[in-house]
């Protein structure tokens, strides 16, 4: 391996029959422009979409998020894509959440300090924000990302 | 390693019950005596099979009869391991992390992987451990990674993820800054440059 650094990284593993877990990918956080609380992996989930691995995983200081697309849920090379997060997310204090909609290329945010939380529709080559929502206990919403 | 014993709680019962609260005596009532400090409770969302789960990590104060003592070394030193920090469960695999487990550094963290049998009706559901307990890959000269924190289990058991925090940093100091993060430390991580490629996954030494 190269040289290199990081803050984090996310185990991608895969179960065969036997139930032997098979260390498929490792995704090093390359950030370090945010060197201090950057620590990938707070937070992770995944879903399968059309025969894809996809995860995502928000850092500890809930600047960015990660996502992966996996080949298959065999194969998994991908270093994933980072997407910052707005500045107004708020850096920092707590850690947030993040989570994927099961099958959808849909995911939420939270940054656990302010109420505020983000959604993003993702594809393999854009992430587009929707909107991000001051939570109260009247709010609702439905979201959908297909592609 | 004996079996961990995932006992249900009835959807009547407040969906926030704490550690106090599990009923050890489903464990009781059991022929063989189960020897756990640890007691992972299932909550069973009825009527959809999928159960919804919560770790109680508990201390042995809370099972005052000791009968909850055990001699496993999997199991030894569990309360400082942060084990249940995160769980996921599917397809019958139940895995849970302990982030501050001691691998070769302390808070190199651990996923431990259970299989659970999951008979319908069942009011107790039993799982038993898988092996090898998984680690973190060795980083040269990194003090520690909390491998654990995070922890996504999909397509039916059979994909895991896992995340590392501190994975590559060189933690400065110890403890971690509570007030603040829970579990990460209250110094700038500092990134180590990597030489040398990783190990695979191991046991945990006993």
């Amino acid at each position: 391996m190269s040289e290199s650094s990081f803050n984090g990284a996310v185990f991608v593993y895969w179960a065969d029959s036997g139930l032997n877990w098979n260390l498929i990918n490792t995704v090093y956080n390359q950030e370090t422009e945010v060197e201090a609380f950057s620590q990938l992996g707070a937070s992770v989930d995944a879903t399968v979409i059309n025969g894809q691995l996809w995860i995502v995983a928000l850092d500890a200081a809930n600047a960015f998020a990660l996502v992966v697309v996996c080949e298959s849920t065999t194969t998994c090379t991908s270093q994933g894509t980072l997407y910052e997060f707005q500045e107004d997310f708020y850096l920092g204090d707590t850690i947030g959440q993040i989570a994927i909609a099961p099958g959808q290329a849909l995911f939420a945010a939270t940054d656990g300090h302010s109420n505020y939380y983000y959604y993003y529709c993702i594809s393999e080559s854009e992430c587009f924000q929707q909107s991000y929502f001051t939570y109260t206990a009247s709010s609702t919403s439905e979201k959908t990302c297909l592609f | 390693m004996p079996p961990v014993v995932v006992s249900s709680i009835r959807p009547s019962q407040p969906s926030t019950a704490r550690a106090s609260s599990v009923p050890t005596s489903v464990i009781r009532k059991r022929k063989k005596r189960i020897r756990l400090k640890c007691f992972i409770s299932v909550r069973l969302a009825s009527p959809t099979p999928a159960p919804t789960c919560a770790v109680y990590a508990q201390s042995q104060r809370i099972f005052q009869d000791n009968e909850i003592v055990t001699s496993d070394p999997i199991f030894s030193g569990m309360q400082n391991m942060a084990f249940g920090t995160a769980i996921a469960y599917s397809g019958s695999i139940l895995a849970v992390g302990a982030p501050h487990t001691t691998v070769g550094a302390p808070y190199d963290g651990a996923v431990f992987l259970f299989t659970c049998d999951e008979s319908p009706g069942a009011t107790t559901v039993e799982c038993s451990s898988i092996t090898p307990t998984l680690v973190p890959p060795t980083a040269p000269g990194s003090s520690s990674s909390m491998f654990g924190l995070g922890i996504a289990l999909v397509n039916d058991g059979q994909n895991l993820v896992v995340t590392a925090p501190l994975f590559g940093c060189v933690v400065p100091f110890f403890p971690f800054h509570l007030s603040l993060f829970m579990y990460l430390p209250s110094a700038p991580c500092r990134s180590r440059p990597l030489t040398e490629p990783f190990s695979s996954t191991g046991p945990i030494p006993g």
